[in-house]
């Protein structure tokens, strides 16, 4: 029951950090910084990652979404250069605040309302080691990468294969929407 | 966990036939840079054709590997097995190998219009070929899916090309529109998907399989004070959402008309055909999968998107002046009369039998439906262009039509008979066959809601014929050029309104044949 109390107390953390980086994103007026908060929100997400025992997709998540996809969002931002004079400001001081006020108090609410459900009833069970069999085989996978690899290969092929084609439709279709000259191509 | 064969291969043999000719069409790009357009024009209809061959013969057994049961649609006239593929990630039946064949003839059709509508706009480009193959796959891998995950993958793979062809025409701000409003809605229904999914994973203990699924569920106790409960009847209502926008079902139908007249027409007929034969399909396989318990609690939700979709789309209709918004607003409330075959009344001991009805009565109407929608759109898509410039036409613009460009008066009036359902053409039949499936299952308050909006329905297509037969009072502006003109086009367009026409007179044998296929869903 301890360990679960601590999990509980920081998915509640992370979460509050989450809800409150995403409307960061969305009310922020300067785009620098609400980019800023997408970082903190995969931050958050990683440490989730964590929190279930998916220690490889939590590093993932960072390398990738806050080291490689976060700086390319910025490097536009920067090369665009979008002045925070060109957004309205989505809301009044008091709106922000009476926001920020209402949203803490809904996770208070509900952290309170979750810690009495759970010290009653049985726990989540988010601390179970990941082990499983591969089925033909029958040898026994400890270890999260491992245990990964044989499901995106085994598994989930297909869905893992069509989201390369998916990829390749994006990346034919954003040249072709943004190509400046498209008769010159023919 | 088995490992990969080739009968996995065999299984999803059409999707895999569109993916390969698409890249093909890249490659041949380098290849033949003289002849490029003309090249992905061939090989587009080449592995069409090809797909559908493959559906309607299917492949013999001596291809397979030993011990194999992977089939995919077997000659026509023979009982189709279930057959599951890829680790029971897509699964193949009667009712799949239908639907797919129906989206299979429809892009036929399509691209056999493509080449000309699209050099008239002077949007002709490799890559519009290439869309429509990748998102043609993307729908039969759609159909067949019977994994959660591959159906959100699925999704994506069909409507991300098709981002790209609604802001087709770059230069026009309606189109650029109409390709963000889509993007960033479709964005917004996909998150309720994966919502959903996660709802439903957590639910039943951590599965996504639409087979597993249903077993679990159905296990549980009906009770919203058992939290599993309560998230899987969740679950499902953010998966119904989900695919009601991509059905454009009422209350998520607020893109259509804005993306249907901003795109250009040949867009507007892909959406609102293709698109729409998938997307009602999963609808009826995902409600299908729903169990008897959860069903009991969702089912007012479908009945809202049902007679809410009739109502709004006929009355709205009813209102319009621009032909292109008022074909959007009458697809929506066809969308509404199919989804009134998803509902079936709760705890019915013939409930087997019901949806079998449903489901082949569901095939008849889709497939006159998609017939019908390609027909309208591409007459209006070529009288869109005829005299050298886009524009948009209106009611006013159709006065004379008759006189003056009688194959198109023709073509457009025999589509808005067949929607309004006149009887001899495929509307009626459908319309009648959704009907007797509601009478026979009892459900007499939905037949009364389908009974008075085709009624509605029959005043703004009427509109259509009058103003195009009789209103000679005040000359329309000059809308010249004839209505299909290329020969595939003209192709396509008879082999459409043949089908309007004769699918109606041979409305019987299609209905018993389509029942025959759907032996077994699940």
């Amino acid at each position: 029951m301890e360990e679960l109390n601590m999990r509980m107390i920081l998915f509640y953390v992370f979460s509050f950090i989450m809800v409150a980086s995403a409307l960061g994103v969305v009310l922020h007026r300067n785009p620098v910084k609400s980019a800023m908060f997408l970082v903190s929100f995969f931050v958050g997400l990683a440490a989730m990652y964590a929190l279930l025992g998916a220690e490889f997709l939590a590093v993932v998540q960072i390398l990738v979404y806050v080291g490689a996809i976060m700086v390319l969002f910025l490097f536009v931002i920067m090369l665009i250069s979008v002045r925070e004079e060109n957004f309205e400001s989505p809301g009044s001081n008091l709106g922000r605040t009476a926001a920020t006020v209402l949203l803490i108090g809904a996770f208070a609410v509900q952290f309170l309302v979750m810690a009495r459900v759970f010290t009653a009833g049985p726990g989540i069970n988010a601390s179970r080691p990941y082990h499983g069999s591969l089925g033909q085989t029958g040898k026994i996978i400890e270890g999260n990468v491992e245990l990964l690899s044989f499901k995106l290969f085994q598994g989930y092929l297909l869905p893992f294969e069509l989201i390369s084609i998916v990829l390749l439709v994006a990346a034919i279709g954003a040249v072709v929407l943004a190509k400046k000259n498209r008769r010159k191509l023919q | 966990m088995n490992l990969f064969s080739i009968n996995d291969l065999i299984a999803t043999a059409p999707a895999l036939v569109l993916v390969t000719g698409a890249i093909l069409i890249l490659l041949l790009q380098i290849v033949l840079p003289k002849f490029r357009l003309q090249a992905a024009y061939g090989v587009a209809i080449a592995v069409t054709a090809a797909a559908i061959l493959l559906l309607v013969t299917g492949i013999p057994t001596s291809w397979q590997a030993a011990g194999a049961t992977v089939q995919i649609l077997p000659p026509i006239g023979t009982p189709v097995p279930l057959t599951e593929a890829f680790n029971r990630h897509v699964l193949f039946s009667g009712f799949v190998s239908e639907f797919s064949l129906l989206i299979l003839i429809a892009l036929l059709l399509l691209l056999l219009n493509s080449r000309r509508l699209l050099a008239e706009l002077d949007l002709n480009l490799v890559e519009a070929y290439l869309m429509m193959l990748f998102s043609a796959a993307g729908l039969l891998y759609f159909i067949a899916a019977q994994d959660l995950i591959t159906l959100f993958v699925a999704l994506e793979l069909s409507s991300l090309p098709l981002f790209v062809l609604a802001g087709w025409d770059r230069h026009s701000k309606s189109s650029n529109e109409a390709g963000i409003k889509y993007f960033l809605l479709s964005v917004l229904a996909t998150t309720f998907l994966l919502l959903g999914i996660a709802f439903l994973y957590g639910a039943s203990e951590g599965r996504t399989n639409l087979n597993e699924l249903f077993y679990s569920l159905s296990r549980q106790p009906q009770s919203v004070r058992f939290a599993p409960f309560l998230f899987g009847i969740l679950g499902w209502i953010f998966i119904y959402a989900a695919i009601a926008f991509k059905t454009a079902l009422v209350p998520f139908h607020g893109w259509v008309a804005d993306v249907y007249e901003g795109s250009i027409t040949f867009v507007t007929s892909f959406m609102a055909s293709l698109i729409k034969i998938a997307a009602v399909a999963v609808f009826f396989k995902l409600v299908m999968n729903t169990p008897e318990n959860h069903r009991a609690i969702v089912q007012p939700v479908l009945m809202v998107f049902a007679v809410g979709s009739m109502f709004y789309g006929n009355l709205t209709a009813l209102v319009q002046t621009n032909l292109k918004r008022m074909f959007a607003f009458s697809s929506i409330a066809h969308a509404g009369y199919m989804a009134t075959l998803f509902i079936f009344p709760v705890g019915s001991a013939l409930l087997a039998e019901i949806q079998k009805e449903a489901s082949a009565a569901l095939f008849f109407y889709v497939a006159g439906y998609a017939a019908t929608t390609i027909l309208v759109f591409t007459v209006i898509a070529f009288l869109e262009t005829g005299d050298g410039e886009k524009r948009r036409i209106t009611l006013e613009d159709l006065k004379g039509l008759g006189k003056r460009n009688p194959l198109a008066a023709f073509l457009l009036s025999l589509g808005a008979l067949s929607f309004a359902g006149i009887p001899p053409l495929v509307g009626f039949f459908g319309k009648l066959y959704i009907l007797r499936v509601l009478l026979g299952s009892g459900q007499y308050i939905l037949a009364l809601f389908v009974a008075i909006n085709s009624l509605l329905a029959v005043y703004y297509y009427a509109r259509i014929v009058f103003h195009c037969y009789w209103d000679y009072e005040t000359e329309g502006e000059k809308l010249t050029g004839s209505a299909l003109r290329s020969p595939a086009a003209w192709i396509s367009g008879m082999a459409l309104a043949v089908t309007v026409i004769g699918l109606g007179l041979v409305s019987s044998p299609v209905l018993r044949y389509a029942l025959d296929a759907m032996v077994r869903f699940r």
